[in-house]
């Protein structure tokens, strides 16, 4: 008896001491900032690489750029993508991931394998991002020529991190350099704008009926309008009943149906550098979205603005990164 | 050192013989068959046919000793925890004293052990489901006995009833949850030796401890003396739970000087071999004196806890499990140093203190009052994120199936994207299977402000629920007259809680801010409408900057205060016995928060309208034109509580026991579904009112020569329930309560156990069964709100297709019509409806061995209220189709599964001493495809292709392990 009782409580310590805690087995590394691949390719060859609108570029070759991180989207403004510049150029890099910021830090190196990826273009605009062509037996459904990444062991696959360093010195340009297509994406700064007092949005109903608000400001002097925004610049006088609202843009009889939609609206407002229009064009989902434009702006002070040089089917654009690439002039 | 005391006799008579001149009785000694060693504390009951007759202990030398009896023939039943159950016949004669010298009882040598610790922690806290399944103590009934122990696995609910209804009594005071009423098992869990004697009735049962309701009350008496005697200790390690766990205990039995002590400590350690992440690190204590003086008065203290803490499983979607191979992986944990890191740990240190007075000073009367406090730390980490991608592995946009689904509908068609996605899953690429810890500590390292200190981007956070809980109990009994006995109780509760979350670690930044996540998008440019504590912000001028161990998020008491009188009138005449009982109780619950949440600013302390700094009110009001607030005391919800219950019984003969039992009740909501958003506002729910019961049984129970059954026919009607459950929504950002009142279920069935006798010697059969249906029967209202937005999600909408939804006929070529062909019935989930089981057992020279087969069908998946209603049925077309109303109205039933367990002990006697094993093998055909529960999301996909029709989100999913044993070697001395 004592035997087996011996027998038992050895078998059982054998059990017991073998892992009273989980083992630890082998941990993958993570290092993010781990190997990076070696640059055979400026941005300004990549761009080359797109000749035909509306046809993009599947990248076959092992083809390697490398720059700094020159965006951020920290205040929502610029979303599930960023954009990354080296001497040549910069280049929007569609990555699909929300809260991109954490990951990749304003002038941090950042290389793109791109074999595998797209290049194409969004209003003029190049960008890489993923492949939208389907094989041959699904029916392909996008509608841009190059998709978000989305899956993170895609993005790992052809986006790597490399050190941290000091963010880029935006480039000063003039009139000239804004219609520049070599600018396009690039972190710049231009001195000596004034407010054209002039928007452009469109509204939908959920009909998808639109109404377009342009050439004046119908009182719009927020950078964008978020959904609480918008609902307040439909009610003027509190009360959310059918009115006219934006100068009268919108009437009794639309009212209901654009309230009922409400939505978050990305909007341009207008600026002129001499005889040039720059539309600073923000989304209504930026957390400045209902900052107003600073009065002295809105007064006809001159201002400097620093952030991404954007193009948009003939319109020269801006997008800002954050309130902090606006300046006035004193 | 225990072997001999003197001679004493305890006896507590109840000897109701009015005859004169009666002097015959009956005396001998209690002893183990094993060893021959005396048995203290067994209890003897001495019967006349069925009539109760008289009732003895015997004592430390094993002795007893039944006096004042006429002469007859008595039968005579003798019990003692760890012995079987032995009946003996007595004839008394002529006036004298039967001796019966020696009565030997067999040891029972199987130690099962059942515990809240038998059950892996689920982590329902995000999805607002929670599953508690109930555990059935009624020692002596040939149902609870069976079914307790085998259907614990599957998570069974006796006859479909939530953990809430089982009344759970330690020291005569109700101990279920002040905030939600959920059975309190693990209080005290690690601690099986001191609250092994329990006392239980089933369903509507009169208990002497309490009124009780329809799940039976079990009391545990945890004093000194109840303790069983002797050092005993156990080493014990099981593959499903944990890997070691030691006990300890000692109890002194009353002593001479009619002191009593004890104690009992344990430790949990370790993790197991089906699910990773999950581990124990707890222990427990228990410490217990008390005092006797002459048999009249006692005084009892007994301090116990269980601290420790414990990783916690996370259900996952099918496709996760079948992309993992695997249906009991856990998304809760990710490699970190080399290590397995749980990132929902459940800390607990909840001590109980008790003082407990008996009096007894007849045998007509008893009383027993009870003080009882329980206080303390619940902690539950989880991750917290701040403008951070969501950390979670399983995240859907994580999955394939968010790139690619075959109905073309969803507009998921990109196969590439999908592939690569399940490339990552399937190579485990990065640990995509698991939290990536050391990608947070990167982020958080790297989110440098201009001071260069690092903000922390995801945080874990510890949800507390911290109560203080005071109640007093009082039971007495009193038998002024043969036929007549009144029992009856006093109950008082004053709990007050408080629900905060504070930073458990701030996972490699140096600090965090309290601020509203996604309350942010919203209110972009208004600072005052995202801080967490708007008066802080007032004061300071910005959010407060956060370290480990501050609280953040919300803060807020709970206010339960609980009041019951309760009265049991109990009649006897001849084989017929019958009660009538009452309570009536006041229940007042409120809510008092602590901060000031920026969305709910509610007035200032002046009863001004609060103003952020441009001016701009604060203020907000709800559809009643009521203040929104978040800090301060609600309104109190004041309920007048009662119920009436009422039993029969009749004995024929010996052998049968025919008795039936109905009951009304109209109990109170509980805290946690009485409020709309507990977390941010004192909104209580609309149209709050009591739960309404009827429930009533028959029952029948044979016993006569090893044979025992037990059949039982329950029906109960639950009415105007209310649940709120809260559910993370990633789009959120944040909770999103789901109200719902007016739930109506019903729940009937049969309940039988047998056990017999075989014709081969020291073999029995034995079998359980219950099978019932327990169903909705009302469409509900639910009103939907989310934590950090004003807005009234869905306000006060019914649920259309929540009892049923209609089935229609299908065509020639299987195309849906529109005509209904039947309603289809939808059933309360997470239980099996019918389960069953069959077994062996064999006994012979203390060795045991038993084998049984378990059967389990019909259960069902929990539902989501939001699929159910003409919104989601409508899609986004607003049309309601016959193909939308199946596809997202219908409930799913779980597949049946066959089980096969088995076990084997025995146990060695010499001198006093006892050591034995038990070796318990569960699910012996590794059947590793039951699923024991889950929960339908409370999320749509509502961006679809056509934009006619909305879908479900895939359910979640708690499986079953497979094969598992439980070795436990024990000892006493």
């Amino acid at each position: 008896m004592k035997k087996i009782f011996v027998w038992l409580l050895a078998a059982l310590f054998m059990t017991v001491s073998c892992d009273i805690y989980p083992a630890a087995e082998e941990t993958q590394p993570s290092d993010p900032f781990a190997d990076v691949p070696e640059v055979n390719t400026t941005i300004a060859q990549l761009k080359a690489l797109y000749t035909k609108p509306g046809q993009p570029v599947v990248i076959t070759d092992d083809l390697v750029i490398g720059g700094q991180v020159i965006s951020s989207d920290e205040s929502g403004n610029i979303y599930r993508s960023f954009y990354i510049q080296d001497e040549t150029g910069a280049i929007e890099i569609k990555i699909g991931k929300s809260s991109l910021y954490n990951d990749y830090k304003l002038g941090q190196w950042v290389y793109v394998k791109c074999k595998g990826l797209a290049l194409g273009q969004y209003g003029g605009m190049l960008q890489i991002g993923y492949r939208t062509d389907q094989p041959a037996w699904i029916e392909a459904t996008s509608s841009y020529e190059t998709n978000y990444m989305d899956v993170q062991y895609l993005i790992d696959a052809h986006i790597f991190r490399g050190k941290l360093d000091k963010p880029v010195e935006p480039m000063l340009i003039g009139e000239a350099g804004i219609k520049d297509e070599a600018n396009f994406g690039r972190y710049v700064r231009i001195e000596g704008l004034t407010y054209g007092n002039q928007i452009f949005v469109i509204l939908y109903d959920k009909a998808d009926n639109s109404t377009y608000l342009s050439d004046k400001t119908y009182g719009v002097d927020t950078w964008a309008m978020s959904l609480n925004g918008f609902k307040s610049y439909m009610t003027p006088n509190g009360k959310v009943e059918p009115q006219n609202a934006f100068d009268g843009a919108v009437t009794k009889e639309n009212w209901q149906g654009l309230y009922d939609a409400a939505s978050a609206y990305t909007l341009s407002q207008y600026f002129k550098l001499g005889k040039t229009d720059l539309q600073v064009r923000t989304s209504g989902y930026a957390k400045f979205a209902d900052a107003k434009i600073y009065r002295k702006i809105l007064a006809g002070y001159k201002v400097n603005l620093t952030g991404i040089l954007t193009y948009y089917n003939g319109n020269n654009q801006f997008t800002l990164i954050d309130l902090n690439g606006v300046e006035i002039v004193d | 050192m225990f072997k001999k005391f003197t001679l004493a006799v305890s006896l507590l008579l109840m000897c109701v013989s009015l005859a004169a001149q009666v002097t015959g009785g009956v005396k001998g000694t209690i002893v183990s068959r094993a060893d021959r060693s005396p048995i203290a504390g067994a209890e003897l009951t001495l019967f006349n046919g069925t009539d109760f007759v008289a009732e003895a202990v015997s004592g430390k030398d094993g002795t007893f000793f039944v006096g004042n009896l006429p002469d007859g023939i008595y039968n005579l039943v003798i019990s003692s925890d760890e012995f079987m159950d032995t009946q003996v016949n007595v004839t008394v004669n002529d006036g004298y004293v039967k001796n019966m010298f020696n009565l030997s009882l067999s040891p029972r040598v199987s130690e099962q052990e059942l515990d809240m610790s038998n059950f892996s922690e689920f982590d329902l806290e995000d999805s607002g489901y929670s599953d508690n399944p109930t555990l059935l103590f009624a020692q002596n009934d040939v149902f609870t006995n069976m079914a307790g122990y085998n259907f614990s696995a599957i998570r069974f609910k006796t006859r479909g009833y939530g953990s809430e209804t089982q009344d759970v009594y330690l020291a005569g005071v109700r101990m279920n949850d002040a905030i939600t009423d959920y059975s309190p098992f693990s209080l005290w869990s690690g601690l099986n030796e001191a609250t092994r004697t329990k006392e239980a009735t089933i369903g509507l049962e009169p208990s002497r401890y309490g009124f009780g309701g329809i799940n039976g009350i079990t009391n545990i008496p945890g004093n000194a003396s109840s303790m069983r005697v002797g050092l005993r200790g156990s080493v014990l390690t099981n593959s499903a739970m944990y890997r070691l766990r030691l006990m300890l205990s000692y109890g002194s039995g009353v002593l001479d000087n009619g002191w009593a002590y004890a104690f009992n400590i344990s430790t949990r350690l370790g993790g197991n071999d089906w699910i990773k992440g999950v581990y124990y690190k707890s222990f427990a204590y228990y410490g217990a004196v008390e005092k006797n003086w002459h048999d009249t008065h006692r005084l009892g203290l007994v301090f116990m806890a269980s601290p420790g803490e414990r990783g916690a499983q996370n259900s996952s979607t099918q496709e996760v499990y079948d992309l993992m191979g695997d249906n009991m992986y856990n998304s809760n944990w990710g490699w970190y140093n080399g290590q397995i890191r749980n990132a929902r740990v459940r800390r607990t240190h909840e001590p109980i203190a008790i003082l407990k007075y008996d009096f007894t000073p007849s045998e007509k009367f008893n009383l027993a009052a009870t003080l009882l406090y329980r206080f303390g730390k619940n902690g539950y980490t989880a991750l917290d994120w701040y403008d951070a991608a969501d950390p979670r592995p399983d995240y859907y946009r994580n999955l394939p199936s968010y790139f690619y689904n075959e109905n073309p509908d969803f507009n998921r068609t990109d196969l590439r994207k999908a592939a690569w996605a399940r490339e990552a899953w399937e190579s485990n690429y990065v640990n995509t299977t698991h939290i990536n810890w050391d990608r947070l500590y990167t982020v958080n390292r790297m989110n440098l402000n201009e001071f260069g200190y690092a903000r922390s981007k995801y945080v874990q956070e510890e949800r507390h629920v911290d109560q203080k809980d005071l109640n007093f109990a009082l039971s007495t009994q009193w038998k002024p007259k043969r036929w007549y006995e009144l029992d009856g109780g006093i109950e008082a509760k004053l709990n007050r809680t408080e629900n905060y979350k504070k930073i458990a670690d701030l996972l490699g930044g140096e600090y965090f801010v309290d601020l509203d996540n996604f309350a942010e998008r919203d209110f972009a440019s208004n600072r005052a409408r995202v801080q967490n504590d708007l008066d802080y912000y007032f004061m300071a001028g910005a959010a407060r900057v956060l370290h480990k161990g501050d609280k953040y998020g919300y803060d807020y008491l709970a206010h339960v205060h609980k009041y019951n009188v309760w009265l049991d009138n109990h009649f006897k005449a001849g084989a017929f016995r019958a009660h009538v009982a009452g309570q009536i109780g006041n229940h007042t619950l409120w809510r008092e928060g602590l901060v000031r949440k920026g969305l709910f600013a509610g007035l200032d302390d002046k009863g001004n309208i609060i103003y952020d700094e441009e001016g701009n009110p604060l203020t907000s009001y709800d559809s009643f034109g009521e203040v929104i607030t978040s800090k301060g005391n609600s309104k109190k919800a004041h309920f007048l509580t009662w119920a009436v219950k009422s039993g029969v019984e009749l004995a024929l003969g010996s052998r049968v026991r025919v008795y039936g039992n109905l009951g009304y009740f109209h109990d109170a909501p509980t805290f946690n579904q009485s409020f709309l958003s507990p977390r941010t506002r004192n909104s209580l729910i609309p149209d709050l009112t009591t739960i309404k019961t009827f429930s009533g049984d028959i029952n029948a129970q044979y016993s006569y020569h090893g044979v025992n059954m037990r059949v039982t026919l329950f029906y109960t009607n639950i009415m105007d329930q209310s649940t709120m459950r809260s559910y993370y929504n990633d789009l959120q950002g944040s909770f999103v309560n789901a109200a719902m009142s007016n739930i109506d279920e019903v729940h009937k069935g049969v309940e039988f156990g047998f056990k017999m006798p075989t014709p081969v010697t020291n073999l029995s059969l034995q079998g359980v069964l219950s099978w019932g249906e327990y169903y909705y029967t009302s469409n509900p209202y639910m009103t939907m709100t989310v934590d950090n937005s004003s807005e009234v999600v869905v306000d006060h909408q019914i649920v259309p297709y929540w009892q049923s939804h209609p089935v229609f006929k299908r065509d020639a070529e299987g195309t849906i019509t529109n005509q209904i062909d039947h309603y289809q019935r939808h059933y309360v989930p997470s239980t099996p409806q019918l389960a069953a089981s069959l077994g062996l057992a064999y006994n012979k020279n203390y060795w045991f061995i038993d084998a049984d087969v378990d059967y389990f069908s019909h259960s069902y998946l929990e539902m989501s209220p939001l699929s159910r209603t003409d919104m989601a049925t409508a899609g986004g077309d607003g049309v309601i189709t016959p193909v939308e109303v199946e596809a997202m109205a219908s409930q799913e039933r779980f597949n049946p599964a066959f089980l096969v367990n088995c076990s084997v002990g025995k146990s060695w006697y010499r001198r006093g001493h006892q050591i034995g094993f038990s070796l318990q093998v569960k699910n012996l055909l590794n059947n590793r495809g039951v699923k024991t529960g889950g929960y339908e999301q409370t999320r749509l996909v509502d961006d679809t292709k056509s934009g006619e029709r909305y879908y479900p989100f895939d359910p979640k999913y708690f499986y079953m392990s497979g094969i598992n044993y439980m070795l436990n070697v024990y000892f006493r001395f």
